[in-house]
C-alpha cells in the first residue's frame, strides 16, 4: 500500500465519524414520511413529489390490508382491551421523553448495545391487582415497557399497595413485577404517601431499571425480581445510551426541591458522579428532564401560584448525555416587564428537536403555545398557535412538528405549533404523554373527577392521528 | 408484518451506516441526509424487491452511490457542494499526518464522482474489484483504472508541491 492510498484509507475512516447521527435523521426522516411532509433538509421540492405521493400510497394500502386481514382472521383483544395496539418494530435507542415532578412520562428506551425487548434471563411475571390505576410509564422499546401505580393489594385486605406492571408486547397485556419492599406510591393523595415513597420508574432495559422519589431510590439489574434500596433520592431520572441521569436536591431551605444538583452513572451502576450546575438558580418548584439522541435538557420551574413576575425559568442543556451543561435561561419568551410567560414543561422528540409549552401566567394574555429549537437550543421557533381553554400543563412531542399539548384536552398539532386541533377520540385530559419514536407513543388518561377506579393508558402507533386504549380490570 | 414495519426498521437499523456512505461520497451532511432520503423514498414503492435482495444493505446502499453518480452528471449537480472549500491546498502548512488526512479529504472533492465513488467502496467499504465493479455497473477491470486515476491525481498535486516526498510511495 503506497503513501497516498494509506492516507486515503485514513482520511475516509476519520472523516466517516462526521456523518450525520443515523438515529436521529432516521426518526426524523420517517416521522416526515408518516406526515406526508418532505424531510426538512431537503431543498427540492419537485424531485420529491411524485416519489412521496407514490411512497404514501403504497403505505396506506399496507396498513389498510393488515387491519383488513386482522380482523377477517378472527383476532380478538386480550381482555380489558378494546382495541390493541399493534406491536411496533424494535428501534435505535432514541425517545422523546416528557416530563414533571407532577406528570411523568416515557423514559429513554434503551442502551445502544440493546435496543429491542430480548433479555438474558427469565423476568418476573405475576398477576395484576385489581382497581390498577397507573401513574407513571416507561418504554425500553415499542414492545416493552413498565408502568407504576397502585391496586388492590393481593392479600386481599381491600387496602391499596404499589404496583408494577410489565408489558412485552406493546401495552397488549401486562403482568405484575415486585415492587421494592415496604415502598409505597401515592394513590389519590401524593402527600399521604408515606415513606419510602417511590413516584417514577424508569428502566434502562428490560433488567435494569429505577424507582424513585424525591426522598427514596430503588435500583433493580433483574426486571425488578429483587430490587436494593440506594442513599439519597431523585426528583427526576432519565436513562439513555448507557447512561443515567438524575435530579437531587438537599430538600429543605425553601419550598424546595432546594439546591438542585445533577449526577451520572453508568447504567447499573451505584457510582454516582455529580456534576456542576452553571450559572442561574438552584431551587425550583418544578424539575423537568428530558432526554434524545445525546442530548439532555433539564427545565426548573418556578412558584406560579405567588404570582412574581420574577420567578422565572431556568434551562440547562447538554449535548453529551449529561458530561457537561450550558445555562440557557428562561425558555419561553416574556413580552413585557411585569408579565411572565412560564415554562411549564418540554419534551425532547426522537429527532433530537426540544418543545417547550409556554403558558402566560397573567389573564387576559393569549392562552399557552410552544416553542421548538432544531439547533440544540441555540435558537427557538414560535408556535403561532394558541390553546385559550384551560391551562396547558403538558407538552408532547413525536417530532419537531407533530406536538401535543394537554390543556382541557389533548391537543395535536403536525405543523409545529403554527395550529391545534383537539383530539376527539382520543384520552382527552391527560397526566402523562410521552413517545418511544416518531410514529409511537403514550398518554395516562387523566382520571374523571371523583372517579377512584382504573387508569386508562392510550397507545398511538401513528404519530397520535389515532389512539388506541387499554383500561385494566 | 407489513411492509410499513419493515421498512421502518431498514431505515432505523441502517441509516447510520447509509448517511456514512452517502457523506463520504458527497462531503457535506445535508447533501448526504438528502441523497439518503431521496433513494429511500424512491424504494419505497418497490420495498419488496430490496427485501428480496440477498443483502437489503447492499442493495440500498447501491441506489445511493448510483444516484450520486447519476446526480452529478446532470448539468444543474457539476457544482460540488461541500462543507469545505476544494481549493488547492497551501502545502506550507502540510506538516503532519492528521493535516494531510485533511488535505486528502478535500482534494477528494475535487475528484470526478465515479472515482470518488470507487475510493469509498474499496478504501472505506473495503469491497473488492469485483464487488466495487456490480456497485458502479462496470467491469472490475475499470474499477482498478478508476482507483488508479485517482490515486494519480492526488498524486498529481503532490508534484506541485514543494513538499517534496509527501505524497510519493513507499513502495
Amino acid at each position: 500500500m503506497d503513501e497516498i492510498e494509506r492516507l486515503v484509507r485514513a482520511s475516509l475512516a476519520e472523516h466517516a465519524a462526521e456523518a450525520p447521527p443515523g438515529d436521529v435523521a432516521a426518526e426524523r426522516f420517517l416521522a416526515d414520511l408518516s406526515q406526508g411532509h418532505r424531510p426538512a433538509r431537503r431543498p427540492s421540492v419537485r424531485r420529491w413529489l411524485t416519489p412521496l405521493v407514490a411512497a404514501a400510497t403504497v403505505v396506506a394500502l399496507v396498513v389498510a390490508l393488515y387491519l383488513l386481514d386482522w380482523r377477517q382472521n378472527g383476532h380478538t383483544p386480550p381482555a380489558g382491551v378494546t382495541s390493541s395496539p399493534r406491536p411496533s418494530a424494535p428501534t435505535s435507542p432514541t425517545l422523546a421523553p416528557t416530563h414533571s415532578t407532577a406528570a411523568p412520562v416515557t423514559s429513554a428506551p434503551t442502551t445502544p448495545s440493546s435496543g429491542t425487548s430480548t433479555t438474558t434471563t427469565s423476568l418476573p411475571a405475576g398477576p395484576v391487582p385489581a382497581g390498577m390505576r397507573v401513574a407513571d410509564l416507561t418504554f425500553v422499546s415499542p414492545n416493552q415497557g413498565f408502568a407504576l401505580g397502585t391496586g388492590q393489594c393481593l392479600d386481599g385486605s381491600g387496602k391499596r399497595c404499589a404496583a408494577l406492571l410489565r408489558t412485552d408486547n406493546g401495552g397488549q397485556s401486562w403482568v405484575g413485577v415486585p415492587t421494592p419492599v415496604g415502598a409505597n406510591v401515592p394513590d389519590t393523595d401524593p402527600t399521604s404517601c408515606q415513606a419510602p415513597c417511590i413516584e417514577q420508574v424508569r428502566f434502562a432495559d428490560a433488567e435494569i431499571g429505577y424507582a424513585y422519589g424525591p426522598s427514596a431510590f430503588f435500583m433493580t439489574t433483574n426486571g425488578g425480581a429483587t430490587w436494593t434500596a440506594e442513599p439519597g433520592g431523585a426528583d427526576a431520572l432519565e436513562t439513555l445510551n448507557g447512561t443515567v441521569i438524575r435530579i437531587i436536591d438537599s430538600g429543605t431551605g425553601c419550598p424546595g426541591p432546594c439546591n438542585i444538583g445533577i449526577q451520572v452513572a453508568s447504567n447499573g451502576s451505584t457510582s454516582w458522579q455529580s456534576l456542576g450546575l452553571p450559572g442561574g438558580q438552584r431551587n425550583a418548584a418544578s424539575v423537568v428532564l428530558t432526554r434524545a439522541g445525546h442530548g439532555a435538557y433539564l427545565l426548573l420551574g418556578q412558584h406560579t401560584s405567588g404570582g412574581a413576575p420574577n420567578q422565572i425559568s431556568t434551562l440547562y442543556v447538554s449535548a453529551n448525555d449529561g458530561a457537561t451543561w450550558a445555562f440557557r435561561g428562561e425558555p419561553c419568551p416574556q413580552p413585557a416587564a411585569g408579565v411572565e410567560v412560564d415554562s411549564v414543561d418540554a419534551a425532547a422528540a426522537p429527532d433530537g428537536s426540544l418543545t417547550i409549552a409556554c403558558q402566560p401566567r397573567q389573564a387576559g394574555l393569549a392562552g399557552g403555545f410552544t416553542m421548538t429549537s432544531t439547533d440544540g437550543v441555540h435558537s427557538f421557533d414560535t408556535g403561532a398557535g394558541r390553546i385559550t381553554r384551560g391551562p396547558v400543563s403538558l407538552v408532547g412531542a413525536a417530532s419537531s412538528r407533530v406536538l401535543f399539548l394537554v390543556a382541557d384536552t389533548l391537543y395535536r398539532s403536525t405543523d409545529g405549533g403554527a395550529s391545534w386541533t383537539p383530539v376527539r377520540s382520543g384520552p382527552g385530559a391527560a397526566i402523562f404523554i410521552g413517545f418511544e419514536t416518531a410514529t409511537t407513543g403514550r398518554v395516562i388518561a387523566q382520571p374523571a373527577p371523583g372517579h377512584s377506579g382504573s387508569a386508562t393508558v392510550w397507545t398511538t402507533t401513528d404519530a397520535g392521528q389515532t389512539w388506541t386504549p387499554y383500561t385494566f380490570g | 408484518m407489513d411492509g410499513g414495519e419493515d421498512f421502518a426498521r431498514f431505515v432505523r437499523t441502517h441509516m447510520g451506516a447509509l448517511l456514512k456512505t452517502a457523506y463520504l461520497l458527497t462531503g457535506n451532511r445535508d447533501t448526504a441526509e438528502e441523497l439518503v432520503q431521496d433513494t429511500l423514498v424512491r424504494l419505497l414503492p418497490k420495498w419488496q424487491r430490496v427485501e428480496q435482495a440477498e443483502v437489503p444493505l447492499a442493495y440500498v446502499r447501491r441506489c445511493v452511490v448510483n444516484r450520486f453518480i447519476n446526480d452529478r452528471r446532470r448539468p444543474a449537480s457539476r457544482e460540488l457542494v461541500t462543507d469545505l472549500l476544494p481549493e488547492t491546498p497551501d502545502r506550507h502548512d502540510i506538516a503532519s499526518e492528521v493535516s494531510d488526512r485533511d488535505l486528502v479529504w478535500r482534494l477528494l472533492a475535487s475528484l470526478p464522482a465515479r472515482q470518488r465513488a470507487a475510493l469509498v467502496l474499496r478504501f472505506f467499504q473495503d469491497l473488492s474489484d469485483e464487488e466495487s465493479a456490480e456497485y458502479l455497473q462496470c467491469r472490475p477491470g475499470t474499477v482498478r483504472s478508476l482507483v488508479s486515476r485517482a490515486l494519480s491525481t492526488l498524486r498529481g498535486w503532490s508534484a506541485e508541491s514543494d513538499s517534496p516526498g509527501f505524497f510519493e510511495s513507499t513502495g
